[in-house]
């Protein structure tokens, strides 16, 4: 009973941390999706309305509508322009940016860890993305 | 026990690593795909903008041109110089609509140019990346108001220029390309997220 039991609570921890390494990699690969699309609509002179529902629709379509909603009301986003739209005769892949995004995203992990004389219950993840892409 | 309980971990463990591995490559290959388009949107605008700014010198040309013709028609009704300023009237005249033509010419050739390349550069990057563009442009012929003569080609309508260049699938990607400016403006290319 005791072995099984010592064998059993490692293995338990280990599924949850595999859970939380793989939960993480599936945000930032979805994250990754939403800035770069949204850096090159923006810098492309893209409507907000349309760029925020086009994101809805990816977050939904690829999370569920729960987490899907729920990862949009968690996140941060931020664009900075830097080449105005008229000016595109500068706009080549790996040469000088039409804009730069970054999104922030809080959400609660499953298992908590010390940190800083306080327990954490939260991962963050921070993406950027430079348009053209490189 | 042992051999079950690791089981019971690599396999979800292997078939969570392969899933993730197929996210970041279509991830990638979404990022290659919207590069290539961008690409070819970007050469496509500048082949375009080309014309546009052929088609703009033309037409000065043509009407400092049509200056001079307008001279000679007026040095024509002189006796003294009708005869040499007639024959000048017709040899600028001549030359007038040699080069209107050459314009005109030198711009569907530009465009169709400018398709065959995009095409090009789609084909070399995968099979469903296609490119919807008008395949002749529409000019508009400018004319003198007193003597009706012509006076070079005009780029009308400029969402006429506006190409699209897609990737047929379910991913929706693609990008667009126009001219922009005109008139007073600079001529310029520019490009479009959808």
């Amino acid at each position: 009973m005791v072995e099984a039991v010592m064998l059993l609570v490692p293995f338990i921890l280990l599924v949850f941390l595999l859970l939380e390494a793989f939960r993480r990699e599936v945000f930032q690969v979805v994250l990754t999706h939403i800035t770069c699309t949204e850096v090159r609509a923006r810098a492309l002179g893209e409507r907000k309305e349309e760029i925020d529902l086009e994101t809805q629709r990816f977050l939904t379509s690829a999370l569920g509508s729960a987490l899907g909603h729920d990862i949009k009301e968690n996140s941060h986003k931020e664009f900075q322009r830097v080449t105005e739209p008229a000016e595109l005769r500068w706009l080549q892949v790996g040469n000088r940016p039409g804009g730069l995004s970054e999104i922030w995203l809080r959400y609660e992990q499953f298992i908590g860890f010390d940190s800083k004389e306080k327990r954490k219950h939260h991962q963050e993840i921070t993406k950027r993305c430079l348009f053209p892409f490189s | 026990m042992f051999v079950s309980l690791f089981l019971a971990i690599i396999t979800p463990l292997a078939f969570a690593v392969v899933w993730l591995g197929d996210l970041y490559y279509r991830e990638l290959d979404w990022q290659r795909t919207q590069i290539v388009l961008d690409n070819a949107a970007i050469r496509l605008g500048h082949s375009d903008l080309k014309i546009a700014r052929q088609l703009e010198k033309d037409r000065t040309d043509l009407i400092a041109l049509h200056q001079k013709y307008h001279k000679s028609l007026s040095c024509s009704v002189l006796p003294a110089t009708a005869i040499v300023c007639s024959e000048l009237s017709k040899t600028l005249k001549a030359s007038i609509r040699l080069l209107n033509l050459r314009s005109s010419l030198r711009a569907q050739t530009g465009w169709s140019i400018g398709t065959v390349g995009a095409k090009k550069d789609l084909n070399k990057n995968g099979p469903f990346l296609y490119l919807n563009r008008v395949s002749k442009i529409a000019l508009k012929q400018k004319r003198c108001g007193v003597c009706g003569e012509v006076q070079g080609l005009m780029l009308t309508d400029l969402n006429q220029t506006k190409s699209r260049l897609f990737e047929g699938g379910e991913r929706n990607l693609g990008a667009s390309v126009s001219l922009v400016g005109g008139g007073k403006k600079e001529w310029n290319y520019r490009l479009w997220a959808r």
